[in-house]
C-alpha cells in the first residue's frame, strides 16, 4: 500500500496542466488532494501502477469510477509528488 | 552506440511517422468507403473489399506494435528532442491529432459494420478492423503518456517543483493562485 501521505509537492508540469482544466475538473483535483491527506485514503481512490517497469509511479482517476482523466504521482516517505493531470483517452474496444 | 544516440530525435521520427499513418488511414478509409458504395450495385468486389479490410487490419496491428515501441523507447530513456528544435510537446500534440484521426476512421468502419450482416465475411472483417483500431489507439495513448511522464521526470530532476505543503488547504490554494 502507499501508506499515509503527510505532504504534497507539485511538479511545474502539474501546475501547468491544472491551469488548462475547467472548474469541474479543478474541483475534482481539490477533492483528490483532500482525500490523499486522509488516513486511511478512501477506497474509491484506487491507486494503479502506471507501468510495471516504473515502480513507484501511481495513477489515480480524477473522477471516481470514471477513467476520463488521471493524475500521476509518486509517494516517497509520505510525500506525494504530483506529476501530471491529463485526459485518459480511450475508445470502446467492443462496439 | 548508446541507446540515447540510437534514438536521437525520437519525437521528430514519431511525428513524421504519425503524419504518414494519418494520411494512409484516411486514404484507406476513403477507398473502403468507395468500394462499399460500389457494392450496392455489384457483388464482384466482395473479395476485393475483404482484402482491403484485411490489409487495413494488418496495418493497424503493425502500427500498434510501432507505437508500443515508441512507448518502450521513451521509457527506456531515448532522447526525444533533436537539433532541429522538435520537442516532446510537438510530439504529444501530433499524437493527439492522430488519435482524433483514428476516432474518425473508426466511425467510418462502424457505419460500414451497421450496413452489413454481422455473420457475413465483410461484417467479421470489419469487426476485426474496429478492434485493431482500438489496439492502435491504446498504443498511441501509451506513447503519449510516456512522453507526458518524461516531461514530468525532467521537471523533477531539474528541481522545478512547488514548495511542500503539509495540508490540503494550502496545497489547493497554491494551485488556485497559479491558475
Amino acid at each position: 500500500m502507499v501508506g499515509r501521505i503527510t505532504a504534497v509537492v507539485f511538479s511545474t508540469r502539474f501546475v501547468r496542466d491544472h491551469k488548462k482544466l475547467d472548474a469541474v475538473q479543478r474541483a475534482a483535483v481539490a477533492g483528490c488532494i483532500e482525500d490523499l491527506y486522509l488516513d486511511p485514503i478512501p477506497e474509491a481512490r484506487r491507486f494503479h501502477l502506471l507501468n510495471p517497469k516504473r515502480a513507484g509511479i501511481y495513477s489515480v482517476d480524477l473522477f471516481s469510477g470514471k477513467t476520463t482523466h488521471k493524475i500521476t504521482l509518486t509517494i516517497t516517505d509520505g510525500i506525494a509528488t504530483f506529476r501530471r493531470v491529463d485526459t485518459h483517452a480511450a475508445i470502446d474496444r467492443s462496439p | 552506440m548508446s541507446a540515447t544516440t540510437l534514438h536521437a530525435g525520437l519525437a521528430g521520427l514519431t511525428i513524421e511517422h504519425a503524419r504518414r499513418f494519418e494520411q494512409h488511414s484516411r486514404d484507406g478509409a476513403r477507398r473502403v468507403g468507395f468500394v462499399t458504395k460500389v457494392l450496392r450495385f455489384a457483388f464482384a468486389p466482395i473479395d476485393f473489399l475483404c482484402g482491403m479490410l484485411d490489409r487495413q487490419t494488418l496495418r493497424m496491428k503493425d502500427q500498434a506494435v510501432w507505437f508500443n515501441g515508441v512507448r518502450a523507447s521513451i521509457e527506456g530513456g531515448a532522447e526525444l528532442s533533436d537539433s532541429q528544435g522538435v520537442t516532446s510537446a510537438d510530439m504529444i500534440a501530433e499524437l493527439e491529432k492522430l488519435q482524433q484521426v483514428i476516432r474518425d476512421v473508426r466511425v467510418t468502419f462502424l457505419k460500414l459494420e451497421a450496413q452489413v450482416k454481422p455473420t457475413s465475411r465483410i461484417g467479421q472483417r470489419t469487426r476485426g478492423l474496429i478492434a485493431a483500431l482500438g489496439e492502435v489507439f491504446d498504443a498511441v495513448e501509451g506513447a503519449r503518456w510516456a512522453a507526458l511522464e518524461r516531461e514530468a521526470d525532467d521537471d523533477i530532476a531539474a528541481g522545478r517543483v512547488s514548495p511542500t505543503f503539509a495540508n490540503a488547504a494550502d496545497a489547493i490554494a497554491y494551485l488556485n493562485a497559479n491558475a
